[in-house]
């Protein structure tokens, strides 16, 4: 039992916040690349989406309490891999031979609801932290005359 | 009529009793049993590292080391809280020495 545990609820809050931040930046990707149809690795963009877990807690040798949960991890970013949205414009450099084009199974308005999502999600876990750090102050307060 | 308020207060005070004895009972069965000075010098040196790490994570934010701004704005916040948390120990101990010192010989 040290002080730092008072703050576990901080760091819990803290990998809240940081699990949604990255969130939001994959949910930028795909809005900048909805109409990229060229890759690194060839191809038609593929929409990227978070994968969350739990995160491993790090149990404490003889420690006879089972270790707390310690927050959210990012597990991976992966690749929706839906088929790409069939578009004809015969005039596009990367159009096949009957004038399609794959165009990126990106779809602005679910980007859009999953990016208010994603910033709600961050406000609660704003709100989250705010709490546990104003219940340790509200303690001090008791003691105070 | 004050009958059963005495005895209600006295009582009281025997819970308290009950209380102290549990308390002395229980205080030498803890395993790691630190001197209080000990405790404080712990929390000392707590507060110092937390505002050690809010000083580097700032200084990071400023030189782009930290990417995240709100590990930042999190350790910062930490190190406030176990000031005031030293604080509070440190005022209830000068009143605690100054209790004493008032006391009549």
């Amino acid at each position: 039992m040290s002080i730092s545990s008072l703050f576990a609820g901080m760091d819990i809050s803290a990998t809240g916040l940081r699990a949604q931040r990255v969130r939001m930046d994959v949910i930028a990707n795909n809005i900048a690349n909805a109409n990229t149809t060229r890759t690194a690795t060839g191809g038609v963009y593929q929409r990227q989406r978070v994968v969350m877990e739990e995160a491993q807690p790090t149990s404490q040798a003889g420690s006879a309490q089972p270790a707390a949960s310690v927050g959210v991890d990012i597990a991976s970013v992966e690749a929706d891999t839906s088929p790409p949205r069939m578009v004809y414009d015969p005039g596009h450099p990367d159009a096949d031979n009957a004038g399609f084009v794959s165009m990126p199974n990106v779809n602005i308005i679910s980007e859009m609801v999953d990016m208010i999502a994603a910033s709600r999600a961050y406000e609660a876990n704003a709100t989250a932290l705010t709490a546990a750090k104003d219940m340790v102050r509200a303690t001090l307060s008791i003691g105070r005359v | 009529m004050a009958g059963p308020g005495a005895i209600g207060a006295i009582q009281s005070l025997q819970g308290l009793g009950q209380v102290h004895k549990a308390l002395e009972a229980s205080a030498p069965n803890q395993a790691n049993d630190a001197s209080f000075a000990q405790t404080l010098g712990k929390l000392v040196e707590t507060t110092n590292a937390q505002q050690i790490a809010a000083d580097r994570a700032i200084v990071g934010l400023a030189t782009g080391q930290v990417a995240n701004i709100h590990e930042a704005i999190v350790s910062a916040e930490k190190a406030r809280v176990s000031l005031e948390i030293l604080a509070e120990m440190r005022n209830k101990l000068v009143a605690a020495y100054q209790e004493i010192m008032r006391m009549q010989i």
